[in-house]
C-alpha cells in the first residue's frame, strides 16, 4: 500500500486562485495529496482551527505569495497567511516557497514573510503554468533526495514565536527504549539496519512477512523487480557484495524509504512499528506518534516497550513543563505496571505523579491510587472509594472519567470473581467508549466484558457475538491470542477436556513470558493448575499454584497470592491430604481476611473447615464454618451462604445440635438452651435468610437444615413443635414464590406422620391464607382439595383421594410446587398457544387406587409415581390425571432417586403430563423433559 | 366434582354435636317464577356445645393446685400442675373426658389459663380448646358456621406462691411442655397425666375489653349469642365463593369475559355481586343442566338442593363449562335475582330492574360489601 504525502498549500485564496489550481494539479500529478482550504468543504470548525489541524497533518508546506498579505480576522493581529507561515516554522514542516516576480505592489508585511522564508527554499515564478512545473519538479526532487523533514526543521533555525524551546530531537532523549523486533522482522532488517539481504536470508522469512514488505513497497515502482516465491529483490545489485541480490545500498535511499514505509505503517494504525522506523532515521514524526506508540504497545501487551515509551513521554512532558501530560503518562505507567504484576513500579509511578503539580489530575491520581491499593493489599475500603469516585465522575457529567473508573472496577471484580458486577461495569464502560469513539477504551471494555460473561452461565451466545466483534486489526496480537487461550481453557475444562485446557493454558503462559507480562503468566498458571487438578495430577497442580503464590508474593499481589494459596488447600483437600492442606488454607485465609476478595476468604475458611474435619477437629471446623458463613451473610454473598448451609447441614460427623448451633451463629442469633428452642430460633432467622439464596440452593438448604434440627426434637414433642414451627414459618414468610419454596421444603424436612390429619388441615388453611395463588378446601374426611392459580389464571386443581397424613402432605407439596414454579412452568411450555388452560390432578396411593379402581389398572409395584393421562387427549373434558404414588413413596430424599426428593419426582411427573395435556402433544417428549427438568428440580432439590 | 367416596376420618368419625340448633337453612334463597336468587352471606349456624369434663370437674371439689416435677418417659423431668381433688369419682369422670379429648386430638385439647389479679390472687380456668373442640364435634367440614359453647371450670387461688410464679415464667418460654394431672389430697394420682405444650398466663388488667377471657372471668357479660366464630356475612360469602367456586372465578378473569363484566360494572354492580352471580350460574348449570337461574328446580326443594349443592361443591379444573350461560342477559338477571334475595332478607321490596336493584341495595347500605347488620 502506498502512502501519499500531505502537501499543504498556503496562499491568499482569491488573489492566487490560478496558482492554487496549478499547485493542486502539480501535486496530484505525482500522486500526492494536496491540502487546500477551499477543498475541505463545510466544517464545524472555525478556519484557524481548520488550517491548524491540517498543517499538523501535513508532510510538506508549499507557500505561494503574490502581493497581498491576506485578511486579518477581527480578533487577530496577523493574517491567516502569516499565521500559517509561523505555524509551519513552529511545526518544522519542510517548506517549498514560490514567489511571484515581479510584484510591484507587494505588501511589506508579506515581504517580511518572504524574507524569512528565503532562509530555506524560495523559487520565483511568473505564471501559474511555470509554477505548476516547478512544484512538480521540486517535490519529485525533494522525495528523490530522501525526504527528511527534520533537516528542514533544523534549517528553520529559530524558535517559533511564543515557545520557549524547540522540541529536541528524539535521539537525544535520555533513555532510549529497548525496542523488540518489529512485527515484521523483515521490515526491521530491510530498513533499519540498511544491510543487504542474501537470498537465503530472504528465503528464511515467511511468506506472510515477505508479503508485508511487498505491500509496503508496492508504491515504489521498479525498485522491486521480482516476487518469486519467498524472494524479494531490488535492482542495482551492489558489486562489492557477494550475494546475488542485494538491497538498498544508498543510505539516503534507506532514509527515504524508511520514512515512506513508516508513514504507511502509521496510516495503517501500526503506530509502534512506525515509531520505531521514524526513530531510526531521527525523524521528528517519531515524537509526534510517541504517545500513540506507547498506547499500542500497552494494548498489545508489549509491556517493556510500552513502559519505556511511556517513560519517554513523561520525560518529554516534564522537559516541556507540561505536568498534566506527564501525570497522564505516569498514571498509564502505573496501571500498566500493575496489570503486568509490577506493583512496585506502579507505586513508584504513582508517587512521581503525585509529586507533580497537576491539580486537574487529582481525581485520576486518586483513582489509580485506589486501584493500586486494592490490588496490592486487597483493601476493601479502597474498592468502595473507587465506586464512589465513579459516582462523582458521573455526577459531574464526566462520562469518560466514569467509564475509565468502571474499567478499573471491572478488572477488580473479575479478579475477585464478582462477575455480575464486573459485567455491569464493563457494559457501562463499553457503551461510553463506543459513544465517544475511543477505540482503545472500547477494546479494553470489550475484553473485560467477555471475560466476566464467560464465567457466567447462559452467556455463550453473547460471548460469541462479542468475541466476533473484536476489531480484526486488534485481533491478531499475542495478547489477544493469550486471552483467547484463557477463554478456551475455561471452556475446555467445562466440556470435560482438561488435557486440551492445559495445552491452551501453556500456550498462554508462553505468550505471557514472551511479552514479559507477569500477570498474564500467573492467571494462566492458575488455569493450568486447575486443568492438572482435573486430570488428577495433584502434585503438578499444586506446583503450579505454588509458583503463582511465590511470584505473586514477590510482586506484592496479595489477592493473587491468596487465591493461589487457597487453591493449593483445595487441591490437597480433594486428595484427602488434610494435614498438608490445613496450613495453606490458614495462610490463604490470613492473606485474604479483610480484603475485597471475600469470596476467596470464605473459600479459604471452608477449606480450613474441611481440613479440620478430615483431621477430626470438629470444633475448629465449625468455627471456620461459622466465620465463613457469617462473612457470606454479612456481605450478602447468597450463593456462598447457601453452599455453606447445605454443606454444614450435610455433615454427618457433626451432631444435629452442633449443626443448628453453628447455623444460628451464622445468623447472629443467640445460642438456644435446648434443641427445640434452637429449632424455634432457626425458624425465626431462616425465613428471611433463605429467601435471599439462589433458587437452586434455597429449598435444599431449608430442607436439610430443618431436617437436622427436627432430628434433635423429642418424638413426643414432634407433632406440637412441628405444627408450631410451621405456623411460625407461615407467619414469618412473605407470600412470594421464593418463600413458598422455603415453606414447601420445610414440609419435606419431617415425616408426614409427625402431624395428624387435623394438624395438616390447620396448616393447609394457614398456607392458603398466606399464599394468594392457593385455594384450599377440605373434604369432610380430612383430605384436601387445592386450586392453584397464577395471576388469577387457573393452573390446576389438585385433589387428594386418600385421607392419610402422608397423602395429604404429598398433595399439599404438589400444590405448593405448582404454585411456586407456576410462572417458570408456563414459560417452559414456550410460546405455544395452549389449546387448554387447566389441568385436574388427583393424588392417590397405589393401595387406595387398587381399592377404588382395581389392581388390574394399577401401575406395577415399585413404580414410584405413575401419572395416568387423559384417555382421549383431544377431548375438551378429559378425565382427571391421577398421580399414583407407590406405597413406599416419601416426599423427602430417596436413595432410588440418587438423593433427589420424592416431591421433585412427583412434581415433575405431574408437570410433564400436565404439559402434554395442555399442549395436546404438540411438543415432543424429549423437548418437554428438557424444558421442565430445570424448572422442577431446583424447587424440591 | 371429584366423584370420590370416602368415609370420615377417624378423628371425627362418629362424633355428633352435643347440641345442634339449626337456626337458618341459609344461604338466602329467593324463589320467584322467573328464577331463583341466592345470596351466600347467610349460613347455617350450628351451636357446638361441650359441657363434659369441666362440669364434672366442678363437682370434684378441687381444693388446691400442686406444682412439682415429674418424669416423662421421653421428655425427661417436666413441670407438673396437679389439681388436688376431694371427690375422686367426679375427678375421675372429668379425667376420663379429658383423656378422650386427648386421644381424639392432643393434650392441648384441654385448655389451661392462669389469670393473675393485681390484688395478689389468681384464677385457674380449665376448658375445651375451641378449635380442637370444633374438630372433635364437626370433623373437617367447614361448610357451616359454628357457634361454639363450652363450659369452663374456674378456681380462685388466694395466694400467688413462688412455685406459681416460677411456673408462670416457664409458660412464657417458646417451648414449655408440662404435665397436667389430678390427685387426691394424699397425692394419689387420678387418671393419667396429660402432656401439654401450651398454657395461657396473663394479668387480668392486660385483657382487652370485650375479649373472651374477660367474659369467661365474669368481668363482662357475654353478647346475646354467646361466644362464636363471629364471621360476618360478607366474609362468609367471600369464603364460600372463593373455596366453592375457584375455577369459576378463574374463568371470569379470561379476556373474552371482560367486556361482559365491564358492562355489569358500568351499571353499578360490585365485584362481589358479579362473582356471586357467576357462581350461581355455574351451580345452576349443574342443578338445572344447561339452564340459568335454577330454572328447573322445584319450588319446594329448591332451597335444600341449592344449599346441598353449595355445601358439597368441589370445583375441578377442566370440569363442566358454564360459559354458555354467561351472557349479559343471564348475568344481569341473576344479579337482580341475587339482589332481591338480599333485599327480601331485610324486608325490602324486590325489583326486576338492574338499575333499581343497585339503587335499592345502595339505599340499604348493602351495595359496597353486601354486609347485612348482624
Amino acid at each position: 500500500m502506498k502512502r501519499q504525502l500531505n502537501i499543504f498549500v498556503s496562499s491568499t485564496i482569491v488573489e492566487c486562485a490560478a496558482e492554487r489550481l496549478a499547485a493542486k494539479a502539480a501535486i496530484a500529478s505525482i500522486r500526492h495529496h494536496p491540502i487546500l482550504f477551499e477543498d475541505l468543504g463545510s466544517h464545524p470548525y472555525p478556519p484557524r482551527s481548520l488550517y491548524i489541524r491540517e498543517l499538523h497533518s501535513a508532510d510538506v508546506f508549499i507557500g505561494i505569495y503574490r502581493e497581498s498579505y491576506g485578511w486579518v480576522a477581527p480578533d487577530a493581529k496577523i493574517s491567516g497567511l502569516e499565521d500559517e507561515h509561523q505555524l509551519r516554522v513552529k511545526l518544522g514542516r519542510p517548506p517549498l516557497i514560490y514567489v511571484l516576480r515581479p510584484a510591484p505592489n507587494r505588501d511589506t508585511r508579506l515581504t517580511r514573510i518572504i524574507e524569512e522564508a528565503e532562509r530555506s527554499t524560495v523559487t520565483f515564478y511568473s505564471d501559474p503554468a511555470e509554477l505548476q512545473e516547478r512544484i512538480a519538479t521540486d517535490l519529485t526532487s525533494l522525495v528523490a533526495q530522501g525526504f527528511d523533514s527534520s533537516r528542514f526543521a533544523e534549517d528553520a533555525n529559530e524558535p517559533p514565536e511564543g515557545t520557549t524551546s524547540a522540541a529536541p530531537a528524539l535521539g537525544s532523549a535520555p533513555s532510549a527504549p529497548t525496542l523488540p523486533p518489529l512485527e515484521s522482522e523483515l521490515l526491521a532488517l530491510l530498513i533499519a539496519a540498511a544491510m543487504p539481504l542474501t537470498v537465503e536470508e530472504l528465503a528464511s522469512c515467511s511468506n506472510e512477512k515477505v508479503g508485508a514488505v511487498v505491500r509496503a513497497l508496492g508504491g515504489l515502482g521498479d525498485a522491486i523487480v521480482s516476487l518469486n516465491g519467498n524472494v524479494v529483490a531490488l535492482k542495482q545489485p551492489r558489486a562489492s557484495l557477494s550475494a546475488k541480490y542485494q538491497l538498498l545500498c544508498n543510505p539516503a535511499e534507506v532514509d527515504f524509504y524508511t520514512y515512506r514505509i513508516a508513514a504507511i505503517l502509521e496510516t495503517d494504525g501500526r503506530s509502534l512499528d512506525a515509531y520505531y522506523l521514524f526513530e531510526k532515521i531521527k525523524h521528528p514524526r517519531a515524537e509526534r506518534i510517541l504517545a500513540r506508540a506507547a498506547r499500542e504497545a500497552a494494548r498489545t501487551g508489549r509491556v517493556e516497550i510500552a513502559l519505556s515509551l511511556l517513560r519517554l513521554n513523561v520525560d518529554r512532558a516534564k522537559r516541556e513543563a507540561e505536568p498534566d501530560v506527564a501525570v497522564s503518562f505516569l498514571l498509564s505507567s502505573a496501571v500498566l505496571s500493575l496489570d503486568a504484576g509490577r506493583a512496585g513500579d506502579a507505586v513508584a509511578a504513582l508517587a512521581e505523579a503525585r509529586a507533580l503539580d497537576a491539580p486537574d489530575w487529582e481525581l485520576a491520581v486518586r483513582e489509580v491510587d485506589l486501584l493500586v491499593r486494592t490490588e496490592s493489599t486487597g483493601d476493601g475500603v479502597a474498592m468502595a472509594e473507587l465506586a464512589e469516585l465513579r459516582n462523582s465522575f458521573q455526577a459531574e457529567g464526566d462520562k469518560y472519567g466514569a467509564a475509565r473508573t468502571a474499567i478499573l472496577q471491572s478488572k477488580l471484580f473479575i479478579e475477585i470473581r464478582h462477575f455480575a458486577e464486573a459485567t455491569a461495569c464493563a457494559r457501562f464502560a463499553l457503551a461510553v467508549f463506543t459513544e465517544q469513539g475511543d477505540d482503545d477504551g472500547r477494546h479494553v471494555a470489550l475484553h473485560n466484558l467477555i471475560a466476566s460473561l464467560s464465567a457466567q452461565d447462559g452467556t455463550e451466545a453473547e460471548v460469541r457475538h462479542l468475541t466476533d466483534s473484536i476489531d480484526e486489526a486488534r485481533a491478531d496480537t499475542p495478547r489477544v491470542r493469550a486471552f483467547q487461550c484463557n477463554l478456551a481453557a475455561t471452556r475446555l475444562r467445562d466440556a470435560g477436556d482438561p488435557t486440551a485446557a492445559a495445552e491452551k493454558s501453556r500456550e498462554a503462559i508462553a505468550i505471557g513470558e514472551q511479552l514479559g507480562d507477569v500477570r498474564l503468566q500467573l492467571t494462566n498458571r492458575i488455569n493450568l493448575g486447575n486443568a492438572l487438578s482435573d486430570l488428577g495430577q495433584t502434585d503438578q497442580a499444586v506446583a503450579e499454584y505454588k509458583t503463582v503464590s511465590a511470584v505473586a508474593s514477590g510482586a506484592a499481589l496479595r489477592l493473587v497470592e491468596g487465591a493461589a494459596t487457597r487453591l493449593i488447600a483445595t487441591t490437597l483437600n480433594e486428595a484427602k491430604r488434610w494435614a498438608e492442606a490445613l496450613p495453606f488454607a490458614q495462610h490463604a485465609a490470613g492473606l485474604l481476611r479483610d480484603t475485597v476478595d471475600s469470596k476467596n476468604f470464605i473459600n479459604a475458611r471452608r477449606e480450613e473447615a474441611e481440613s479440620q474435619l478430615g483431621l477430626k477437629n470438629v470444633s475448629a471446623a465449625l468455627e471456620a464454618y461459622t466465620e465463613a458463613g457469617s462473612t457470606a451473610r454479612r456481605l450478602a454473598l447468597h450463593s456462598k451462604l447457601g453452599s455453606i448451609l447445605v454443606e454444614l447441614s450435610g455433615l454427618t460427623e457433626v451432631t444435629p445440635t452442633a449443626v443448628v448451633t453453628t447455623a444460628l451463629k451464622i445468623c447472629g442469633a443467640e445460642p438456644a438452651p435446648n434443641p427445640v428452642d434452637a429449632l424455634f430460633s432457626l425458624v425465626a432467622e431462616m425465613g428471611p435468610l433463605l429467601s435471599g439464596l439462589p433458587q437452586e440452593q434455597r429449598g435444599r438448604a431449608a430442607r436439610m437444615l430443618f431436617a437436622r434440627a427436627l432430628s434433635d426434637c423429642p418424638r413426643a414433642a414432634l407433632g406440637s413443635v412441628t405444627a408450631s414451627i410451621a405456623e411460625q414459618l407461615v407467619a414469618t414468610l412473605t407470600g412470594s414464590a421464593s418463600d413458598l419454596q422455603v415453606f414447601g421444603n420445610f414440609l419435606l424436612a419431617f415425616s408426614a406422620n409427625d402431624l395428624s390429619l387435623r394438624q395438616w388441615n390447620s396448616l393447609a388453611e394457614k398456607t392458603a391464607e398466606k399464599f394468594p395463588g392457593l385455594v384450599f378446601l377440605p373434604f369432610p374426611d380430612g383430605a384436601g382439595h387445592w386450586t392453584v392459580t397464577l395471576d388469577q389464571r387457573l393452573i390446576a386443581t389438585v385433589s387428594e383421594l386418600d385421607d392419610t397424613p402422608a397423602s395429604f402432605a404429598a398433595t399439599l407439596c404438589l400444590a405448593v410446587g405448582l404454585s411456586g414454579i407456576g410462572r417458570e412452568y408456563l414459560d417452559a411450555l414456550g410460546s405455544t398457544e395452549l389449546p387448554r388452560r387447566e389441568a385436574d390432578v388427583q393424588v392417590i396411593t397405589r393401595a387406595e387406587f387398587v381399592t377404588m379402581i382395581g389392581a388390574q389398572y394399577a401401575p406395577e409395584p415399585g413404580t414410584l409415581v405413575s401419572v395416568t393421562r387423559a384417555v382421549d387427549e383431544t377431548e375438551l373434558r378429559p378425565p382427571p390425571m391421577q398421580a399414583i404414588a407407590d406405597d413406599d413413596f416419601e416426599l423427602g430424599p430417596l436413595e432410588r432417586l440418587n438423593g433427589k426428593t420424592g416431591a421433585s419426582f412427583l412434581l415433575s411427573r405431574v408437570l410433564y403430563e400436565m404439559a402434554r395435556h395442555l399442549l395436546r402433544g404438540q411438543v415432543s417428549e424429549s423437548a418437554l423433559i428438557r424444558r421442565l427438568g430445570p424448572v422442577v428440580f431446583p424447587f424440591y432439590s | 366434582m371429584t366423584g370420590r367416596s370416602k368415609s370420615k376420618p377417624a378423628a371425627a368419625r362418629g362424633k355428633t354435636p352435643a347440641h345442634d340448633e339449626r337456626r337458618q337453612p341459609g344461604p338466602l334463597v329467593h324463589v320467584t317464577s322467573g328464577g331463583i336468587g341466592v345470596d351466600y352471606s347467610a349460613r347455617t349456624l350450628q351451636i357446638l356445645l361441650s359441657v363434659g369434663g369441666t362440669s364434672e370437674l366442678g363437682d370434684a371439689d378441687v381444693v388446691g393446685l400442686a406444682y412439682g416435677l415429674q418424669q416423662h418417659d421421653e421428655l425427661g423431668m417436666l413441670p407438673t400442675v396437679s389439681l388436688v381433688c376431694r371427690n375422686v369419682t367426679q375427678a375421675k369422670k372429668a379425667w376420663d373426658a379429658f383423656e378422650t379429648w386427648q386421644t381424639e386430638t392432643d393434650g392441648d385439647a384441654v385448655s389451661l389459663s392462669w389469670f393473675f389479679y393485681a390484688e395478689g390472687y389468681y384464677q385457674l380456668v380449665i376448658g375445651a380448646e375451641p378449635e380442637r373442640l370444633r374438630f372433635r364435634l364437626r370433623g373437617f367440614d367447614d361448610s357451616d358456621d359454628d357457634l361454639i359453647m363450652s363450659g369452663y371450670f374456674k378456681k380462685r387461688f388466694d395466694r400467688i406462691s413462688k412455685p406459681t410464679e416460677e411456673f408462670r415464667a416457664y409458660l412464657r418460654k417458646r417451648y414449655s411442655p408440662y404435665l397436667f394431672s389430678a390427685c387426691t389430697e394424699s397425692m394419689t394420682p387420678i387418671g393419667m397425666p396429660i402432656l401439654k405444650f401450651h398454657g395461657v398466663e396473663a394479668d387480668v388488667n392486660s385483657l382487652l375489653p370485650g375479649s373472651p377471657e374477660r367474659i369467661i372471668l365474669g368481668l363482662e357479660t357475654a353478647p346475646e349469642r354467646g361466644s362464636k366464630r363471629n364471621v360476618n356475612g360478607a366474609k362468609w360469602r367471600a369464603k364460600m365463593v372463593k373455596t366453592r367456586f375457584p375455577v369459576t372465578l378463574a374463568r371470569l378473569s379470561r379476556d373474552e369475559i371482560a367486556p361482559l363484566l365491564q358492562e355489569a360494572s358500568a351499571l353499578g354492580f360490585q365485584t362481589w355481586q358479579i362473582e356471586q352471580a357467576a357462581a350461581n350460574l355455574a351451580l345452576s348449570n349443574e342443578l338445572s343442566p344447561g339452564r340459568p337461574h335454577y330454572a328447573s328446580l322445584q319450588r319446594s326443594t329448591a332451597v335444600e338442593a341449592i344449599a346441598a349443592g353449595i355445601r358439597g361443591r368441589r370445583e375441578a379444573a377442566d370440569s363442566s363449562d358454564f360459559r354458555s350461560l354467561l351472557t349479559l342477559e343471564c348475568l344481569l338477571k341473576q344479579l337482580v335475582l341475587d339482589a332481591n334475595a338480599l333485599l327480601k332478607s331485610i324486608g325490602q321490596q324486590t325489583t326486576s330492574s338492574p338499575a333499581q336493584a343497585v339503587i335499592k341495595l345502595r339505599k340499604a347500605g348493602l351495595l359496597e360489601t353486601g354486609q347485612r347488620d348482624a
